[in-house]
């Protein structure tokens, strides 16, 4: 079931600190590491950027082999990029040479610069959604862009349609396995022959798949009408986000995090 | 063509927090045109089972073999291995089946299991035309029409027929009857009853409705929490032993319940009775039988 296994978007349910923290604080939080990648230029700052995120993850209790998963489906597209580093850089001197073709040291040292990069990317976003509840995650979003609504800036709309296409993703998945299953026991066969024939193949499946998808949708039009929803005007929540002490030691660590990642830039330790 | 289980095991998402440990060391038989009910709660492993002897799923452990009528035996899946080639052999409509519709006309859809069988155009077609008319549905009137144009009852047929074009000896239906009123709801259970008995089919029935299965299995496996707890006649799993079933949670027939509230209220009743006609036999033979008192201690009374 291979539908089954997508950790990306998914919640994993904890009461560590880090799950605690107000999901605004988090969302910035996670943005400002995001970049703080960008802003390394050196292998030794990357060894601070790893044990920053491994504080993280040992605080938050989340199984590294759980957040590793998440890895699986752009594995891919981090060997390309990698390979390109390695494969277009002609600058450096030359490591290997088989005929005209050679590859340099700093080729080599890029890729496994961007290759590093790319993984703690993904490793510190899905921390962020491993950590937070999508509700709580698109609630954060909604209050963090309200200002923003000023401009004409549709805050709470976006967010509701966050919302509502995170918690029908397992939902579109397991209507997706079912109708695989259904149509494989008529005899479709969607892993054998050439591209063509599997693309045709896909028909039976995405049919009946974007029916249920309106179907559903229609459902929830008339369920939340139902219930009176006019929009995010005059709109109260349930659960008030109130920032604690725990979210400003995170904040205070983080402010802490992107200056030494600063600094670094400018103090040469020049070990490689 | 015979089915057996042995020592099936499955758990979904291992290791993560989502662990489910959905089948445990299941053992049960499907003999050759037999009519098989399976009962329990949602998420005891009804389902996931059906879908093992589909050959759709893999399991954790155990095996599930099929027999065929010239005495070779295939498996249909075990640990690494779902065999396609048995598939056709064992057919599954899912619960909700309406929903695998996908083609433009109710012939073409009810074609794609037996054109997938490698069938040219005109073998297709007529697998499908019989289909239909096993289901209840005219092809000549039904054929050309979108699948999404017809009633839900009717969609339903249409699924029904297009799981019955591949022409299998076994036929699995998982919950057929949800969400359909009750005129449906019979017609549907009609019709399969008449397709076993038509195509000498094996049946395996997912069902919530007790009455249903009293009224139509050979065979009753009743699950609870990922294992079978009960497998035998509807007189045995209803009448030995319905105190059991209903400590898991389960209802009896209307029959026995009826007869249970009977002798609740102090009628001297058996309650080991399955069909209508039986049960009301046995309300009428407990009422003479305590008039029959009545009479003895008004004759002890007079004498006296």
């Amino acid at each position: 079931m291979a539908v089954r296994d997508i950790t990306l978007g998914q919640y994993f349910p904890g009461d560590s600190c880090i799950h605690r923290l107000d999901p605004r604080v988090k969302i910035v939080c996670a943005l400002v590491y995001l970049v703080s990648l960008f802003v390394v230029r050196s292998f030794w700052v990357f060894g601070l950027c790893i044990l920053f995120l491994a504080a993280v993850i040992i605080l938050s209790g989340v199984p590294f082999r759980f957040i590793s998963k998440g890895l699986k489906p752009v594995i891919f597209l981090i060997i390309i990029t990698m390979l390109i580093n390695v494969l277009f850089i002609r600058t450096g001197d030359p490591v290997l040479t088989i005929g005209k073709f050679y590859i340099t040291n700093e080729g080599i040292y890029r890729a496994l610069f961007m290759g590093l990069r790319l993984v703690l990317l993904i490793f510190g976003s899905s921390m962020l959604t491993l950590t937070t509840k999508p509700i709580e995650l698109t609630d954060g979003m909604e209050k963090l862009l309200s200002p923003l609504s000023k401009i004409g800036l549709p805050a709470h709309e976006l967010a509701m349609m966050m919302t509502i296409a995170l918690r029908f993703i397992p939902t579109l998945l397991d209507e997706t396995d079912k109708i695989m299953k259904a149509q494989t026991a008529r005899g479709a066969d969607f892993e054998n022959g050439n591209l063509k024939e599997k693309a045709k193949a896909l028909i039976p499946l995405l049919v009946p798949l974007f029916v249920s998808a309106f179907r559903i949708a229609g459902d929830l039009a008339m369920a939340m009408e139902a219930r009176c929803y006019h929009g995010g005007k005059g709109r109260t929540r349930l659960h008030q986000m109130k920032l604690g002490r725990v979210d400003a030691v995170a904040a205070i660590v983080m402010v802490v995090y992107l200056g030494c990642v600063i600094a670094s830039r400018y103090i040469n330790i020049n070990i490689f | 063509m015979q089915i057996k289980v042995e020592n099936l095991s499955k758990t979904f998402s291992p290791g993560m927090p989502y662990e489910t440990r959905a089948l445990s060391d299941i053992n049960c038989e499907i003999g050759s045109g037999e009519f098989v009910a399976i009962i329990g709660h949602t998420g005891s492993g009804k389902t996931t089972l059906v879908q093992h002897i589909a050959g759709l799923v893999q399991p954790d452990s155990g095996r599930v073999t099929a027999t065929l009528d010239d005495g070779t035996e295939t498996v249909i899946s075990e640990k690494g291995k779902a065999a396609f080639a048995v598939r056709r052999r064992v057919g599954i409509v899912f619960q909700y089946p309406e929903y695998q519709l996908f083609e433009e006309t109710v012939l073409k859809d009810v074609c794609f299991g037996p054109k997938n069988q490698g069938l040219d155009q005109e073998a297709q077609e007529a697998r499908a035309k019989e289909a239909l008319r096993l289901v209840g549905l005219d092809p000549d009137v039904v054929g050309e029409s979108s699948p999404f144009e017809l009633s839900g009852g009717q969609k339903r047929r249409v699924a029904i027929a297009g799981v019955l074009a591949v022409e299998p000896e076994l036929l699995i239906l998982d919950e057929p009857t949800a969400g359909l009123d009750p005129k449906g709801h019979d017609d549907i259970l009609d019709m399969i009853d008449r397709v076993k008995e038509d195509k000498s089919l094996s049946i395996v029935l997912v069902s919530h409705n007790m009455d249903d299965v009293a009224a139509y299995a050979d065979k009753v496996i009743v699950m609870n929490a990922g294992t079978v707890v009960m497998e035998g006649t509807p007189e045995y799993v209803y009448c030995e032993r319905g105190s059991e079933l209903k400590d898991i949670g389960l209802d009896l027939p209307a029959g026995p319940a009826f007869l249970e509230r009977l002798r609740e209220g102090g009628l001297d009743v058996d309650i080991r009775k399955l069909g209508f006609e039986e049960t009301a036999g046995e309300i009428v033979r407990a009422l003479k039988a305590k008039r029959g008192k009545k009479t003895e201690k008004n004759a002890e009374q007079q004498n006296s």
